[in-house]
C-alpha cells in the first residue's frame, strides 16, 4: 500500500494545538535549571545536543528521500573546526559561527559531486559512512607533535582538550555556565526544529517533498532536483555541524570518536526508533535510547552496543515506521491530515 | 527562426540497449501545431522514442532539434522548461502526495500568488478532477491516475504534448472525452499520441506514423495507413478496424 | 460456480466496493464494464484475496472463501491475470511459467501450455523485461492458465496491447473455453473485446452492479462510442 507516513501534508500550516505544545516546551525548557540539579542539566544538554544530529538525518532521510550514513562527518568537523579556531583565536564567537560554516562548505563539494554525478542512493548512503570513517581514521594518525594547526595540536586519537566554554558574545570575560549550555543546546534544538517545520511549509520545502516522492516526474517538469537536493544536504550538515559545535561546548573536548562508525550507528538508529518519517520522533527517540544505554551500563550490561543492536532489529521489524507513528496509529489517529499535529 | 522550421525534427536518431536496437535511425519531423499519432507494435520503439525527446534517455546517435536547436545531452529538466511535456506510459507522478498537490508543483510553474490556484481549479474542472482532488493519487484507479497526469502536463501549457497511450483503461465514454481533450490542447500546442486504441486514432488523425523494430515504417493519413497491408500483417490484423 | 454477495472492500479507509452481488455459473463468461474508480480492479483484487473484504461474503464451489488467503484461493483453482500484467520480469518466460506451476504442485511439463500458446515457444529463455507488451500479457495469461484453473479472473488484458494481439488473445480465450470448459470473469473497457468473449455482461457503478444484459444486446452504436446509451 502507499506509504502515505511521508506526511504530504507538511505543508499545512501547523494548527493550534502544535503551536502550544511548541510554546508549552520552551516553558518547560526555561523553568527546568530552577528545579533541577547540575548533574541532570548536564544530562539534557547533551541529549539536545545529540537530537539535532538525529534531526539533520531525519529532515534528510524522511524528507528530502536521501539516507545519509555520514552525518558525522560534518558532526565531527564541527567539533574539530570550533576547537582548532577557538584555542588559536582566544574568542569563541565567531569560531563559533565558522564551525558550522566550514563544514557546510565541505558538504557542498561532497555533495555536489554525489549529487551531480547522479549517484544513487544505495551508493551515496555508502559513500558518506566511507568518508566519516576516513576522516576517522586520519584523525586518529594525528598524533605526532608535527601534526599542528595554528598552534593547535591535533593529537591524534587523543583528541583535544581543554576546548573553551562559549564566551558571552558581548562580554568576553564571562562564559556560559552549565545552565547557560542547557538554554542553548535546548533553544538550538527548539529553534531549529521549529525552523524545519516551517521550511516545509515553503514553495522550497514543498518542491523536495515532490523530488522525494517522484523526482522524475519533478523534473520533466522542469525543477533542477540537483539544486534542491544540494542545498538540502547542505542545510542539513549545518544542523550536524551545529550539534558538533554544541558538544564541543558542552564537553569541552572533541575526539575522533565524533566521526566513528559507533556514532553514525546511533544516529541511524535514533531515526529508526523515532520514525523518520517525522521530526519530533527522533528527537524523543535520541533521549529515550541514551537513556536506556545509560540504565544498561549501570546494571552492568556488558555489550550494551549489542542490545542496542536488538533493539534496531525489533524496530525494523515489528515497528518499522519508528515509535511516534505506531504510537499515534494505536490511539486511533490516523497518521493523516487529521492526525499529524506533531511532526 | 523561420515560420517554416519543424518544432521538432530527429535526424538519424539512435537508441541501443546493450545488443538490441530499440530506434534505428530515425529520421522524424513535426510541425508546428500537427497533432501526429504514433502507432506500432509493442516493443517498436515508440515509448523508447519519446522518452528520448524529454532527455529522460539517453540516445546512442543522432540529432534531436526542438525548433532547431540540438537538445541532446540537455537535462530533463532544461527540455522540461524548453516546452516539452510528457504523460508517460506508466503515470509518473507523486503517488504519495495528493492531486492537488501534484497540480499545484505542476502549476507554480510560470505563475504567481493566486493565478496558482486559479489554473488548478480551471484544469481540474475540465477534467472532472474536481471530487478527486484532495485523495492521495497512489490510492486512484489506474485510469484517474492517468487523467492526474494529463492535467499536470496540460496545466504546464508546454508547446509540444507528448501523449504515450491516454486512452489505455478508459471506457468509450471517458476516452470520446480525451479525444477532445487532445483536439482542445491542439489549439495551443503541438501533439503527438501514441496509441493501440484505433476508435480513438481515428477520432483525431491527421498524420499518422508507424513504427515498426524501431523504424518509420509508413507515414501517411489515417484512411491510407489502416489499407496498408503490411500494416495490417505486423500490427493491426486481421480486423484492421471494426 | 462463484458467488458474490453484498461485498465490501476498500483502501484505508474509504470504501470502493458497497454491497457487490454477483453470480457466475460453470463454464459461463461474464464481463465486467465500468467507468475509471468505479471497482473494477479492487473488486477482481478482492476475489483473489490481495485485498480484504470489509463485509460480505464470496463462495466458490460451494465453500466460502471470503477469509481465505490469496494461495489458498488460488490452490483451490481461481486464475488471475492483474491489470499490468505482473510477470517476473528478473525471471525467464520459462522460469515465470514453472514457477506458476510448482506454486499450486502442478507438473511443470511445458509443453501443453506452449502448444496453446506457440508465440511463446521462441521465447522461452527470454527475461520477462526483454519481452514486448503484447509478449508478456501472454505470458501472463499462460502462466495463469498453466496451473489449470477452473475460473480465470481477468483484469484489462487487452490495455496498451496491439490490435492484432487482442485478436490472438480473444481467439485463444475462445479456444480454451471450448477445449478446457473454462469460466472466465473479465474486466475490459475495450467493449468488442467483451462483446466477442462474453455470454453475459454487468456494469459496475459506484462499487455496485447496477445493470446487467446479454452480451448480444450491446449495441454497435454503444460499441462505437457513449457508455451513457448502455446506462440508460
Amino acid at each position: 500500500m502507499i506509504v502515505r507516513e511521508f506526511a504530504s501534508d507538511a505543508a499545512t500550516p501547523p494548527r493550534w494545538p502544535w503551536w502550544c505544545f511548541v510554546v508549552g516546551l520552551a516553558f518547560v525548557l526555561i523553568a527546568i535549571p530552577a528545579f533541577t540539579d547540575i548533574s541532570l542539566q548536564l544530562d539534557l544538554s547533551i541529549l539536545f545536543v545529540l537530537s539535532l544530529l538525529a534531526l539533520s538525518m531525519s529532515f534528510l532521510w524522511g524528507y528530502v528521500g536521501i539516507l545519509s550514513f555520514g552525518q558525522t562527518i560534518f558532526f565531527g568537523l564541527g567539533g574539530y573546526s570550533y576547537a582548532i579556531l577557538a584555542l588559536n583565536a582566544g574568542t569563541t564567537t565567531w569560531p563559533f559561527a565558522a564551525a558550522i560554516v566550514l563544514p557546510m562548505l565541505f558538504a557542498g563539494l561532497f555533495g555536489y559531486f554525489v549529487i551531480y554525478g547522479r549517484i544513487s542512493d544505495i551508493y551515496l548512503s555508502v559513500i558518506s559512512l566511507v568518508v566519516t570513517l576516513i576522516f576517522e581514521k586520519s584523525i586518529r594518525s594525528t598524533s605526532g607533535p608535527e601534526y599542528v594547526i595554528g598552534s593547535v595540536r591535533l593529537n591524534g586519537q587523543n583528541g583535544i582538550p581543554g576546548v573553551p566554554s562559549l564566551q558571552l558574545p558581548w562580554n568576553h570575560s564571562i562564559q556560559l555556565s552549565i545552565d547557560g549550555v542547557f538554554y542553548l543546546s535546548g533553544g538550538a534544538v527548539l529553534l531549529v526544529y521549529v525552523g524545519l517545520r516551517l521550511l516545509l511549509l515553503t514553495s522550497f520545502g514543498r518542491i523536495i517533498v515532490g523530488i522525494r516522492e517522484n523526482e522524475t516526474r519533478m523534473e520533466l517538469l522542469g525543477y533542477d532536483s540537483r539544486v534542491y537536493k544540494l542545498v538540502s544536504f547542505v542545510l542539513a550538515a549545518g544542523v550536524a555541524a551545529l550539534s558538533g559545535v554544541l558538544y564541543a561546548v558542552w564537553g569541552n573536548f572533541v575526539a575522533p570518536e565524533m566521526f566513528n562508525l559507533n556514532q553514525a550507528a546511533q544516529v541511524v538508529i535514533w531515526v529508526i526508533v523515532g520514525g523518520r518519517s517525522t521530526l519530533i520522533g527522533p528527537v524523543i527517540a535520541t533521549g529515550l535510547v541514551q537513556y536506556f544505554s545509560n540504565w544498561l551500563g549501570t546494571v552492568s550490561v556488558g555489550q550494551v552496543t549489542l542490545v542496542l543492536g536488538f533493539v534496531l532489529l525489533l524496530f525494523v521489524l515489528v515497528f518499522p515506521r519508528g515509535l511516534l507513528p505506531t504510537i499515534a496509529s494505536a490511539f486511533g489517529m490516523a497518521f493523516s491530515k487529521k492526525g499529524s499535529r506533531f511532526r | 527562426m523561420t515560420a517554416a522550421t519543424p518544432i521538432l525534427e530527429t535526424r538519424s536518431l539512435e537508441k541501443r540497449f546493450g545488443g538490441v536496437v530499440a530506434v534505428d535511425h530515425v529520421d522524424f519531423t513535426l510541425d508546428r501545431g500537427e497533432l501526429r499519432c504514433l502507432i506500432g507494435p509493442n516493443g517498436a520503439g515508440k515509448s523508447t522514442f519519446f522518452k528520448m525527446l524529454t532527455g529522460q534517455i539517453r540516445p546512442s546517435g543522432g540529432q534531436i532539434l526542438l525548433d532547431g536547436e540540438d537538445i541532446i545531452g540537455l537535462q530533463a529538466h532544461a527540455i522540461g522548461r524548453r516546452g516539452v511535456g510528457i504523460k508517460n506510459q506508466v503515470p509518473v507522478v507523486m503517488n504519495g502526495l495528493t492531486v492537488r498537490e501534484n497540480l499545484w508543483l505542476a502549476a507554480r510553474i510560470g505563475r504567481k500568488g493566486k493565478a496558482v490556484d486559479a489554473a488548478i481549479d480551471a484544469m481540474a474542472d475540465r477534467l472532472e478532477l474536481g471530487p478527486i482532488l484532495g485523495r492521495f493519487v497512489g490510492e486512484l484507479a489506474h485510469g484517474q491516475r492517468q487523467w492526474v497526469e494529463i492535467a499536470m502536463v496540460a496545466i504546464c501549457e508546454p508547446a509540444i504534448v507528448l501523449l504515450d497511450e491516454p486512452a489505455a483503461g478508459m471506457s468509450d465514454e471517458e476516452t470520446a472525452r480525451t479525444a477532445d481533450l487532445v483536439r482542445d490542447l491542439n489549439k495551443s500546442a503541438t501533439v503527438v499520441v501514441v496509441e493501440h486504441d484505433m476508435q480513438f486514432i481515428r477520432q483525431i488523425a491527421q498524420t499518422v506514423t508507424v513504427f515498426h523494430q524501431g523504424r518509420i515504417l509508413v507515414e501517411d493519413s489515417f484512411h491510407n495507413v489502416v489499407a496498408n497491408p503490411v500494416v495490417r500483417d505486423v500490427y493491426l490484423g486481421r480486423q484492421g478496424l471494426t | 460456480m462463484l458467488e458474490v454477495a453484498e461485498l465490501c472492500s476498500g483502501y484505508d479507509g474509504i470504501p470502493v466496493l458497497a454491497g457487490l452481488s454477483l453470480t457466475v455459473r460453470e463454464r459461463e463468461s461474464v464481463g465486467i464494464l465500468g467507468h475509471n474508480g468505479m471497482g473494477k480492479t479492487t473488486l477482481l483484487r478482492t476475489l483473489i484475496g490481495i485485498l480484504p473484504a470489509t463485509s460480505g461474503e464470496v463462495s466458490f464451489q460451494g465453500v466460502s472463501i471470503t477469509r481465505a488467503s490469496p494461495h489458498r484461493r488460488a490452490r483451490s483453482g481461481i486464475g488471475y491475470v492483474p491489470q499490468g500484467r505482473g510477470i517476473f520480469p528478473g525471471l525467464t518466460v520459462r522460469e515465470n511459467l514453472r514457477f506458476a506451476a510448482h506454486a499450486v504442485g502442478r507438473s511443470d511439463d511445458l509443453a501443453p501450455i506452449i502448444g496453446e500458446f506457440p508465440r511463446l515457444a521462441a521465447l522461452l529463455d527470454r527475461p520477462g523485461v526483454a519481452l514486448s507488451g503484447g509478449e508478456q500479457q501472454l505470458l501472463a495469461l499462460a502462466r495463469a492458465l498453466i496451473q489449470e484453473p477452473k475460473i480465470v479472473l481477468l483484469d484489462e488484458p487487452t490495455e496498451g496491447i496491439q490490435p492484432s494481439i487482442i485478436e490472438e488473445i480473444a481467439d485463444l480465450l475462445k479456444l480454451l473455453r471450448n477445449r478446457r470448459g473454462l469460466t472466465i470473469l473479465l474486466v475490459e473497457q475495450n467493449i468488442d473485446f467483451v462483446k466477442a468473449l462474453s455470454d453475459r455482461v454487468l456494469l459496475i457503478q459506484k462499487g455496485a452492479i447496477v445493470r446487467e444484459f446479454a452480451a448480444r444486446d450491446i449495441s454497435d452504436a454503444a460499441a462505437m462510442g457513449d457508455f451513457g446509451e448502455i446506462e440508460e
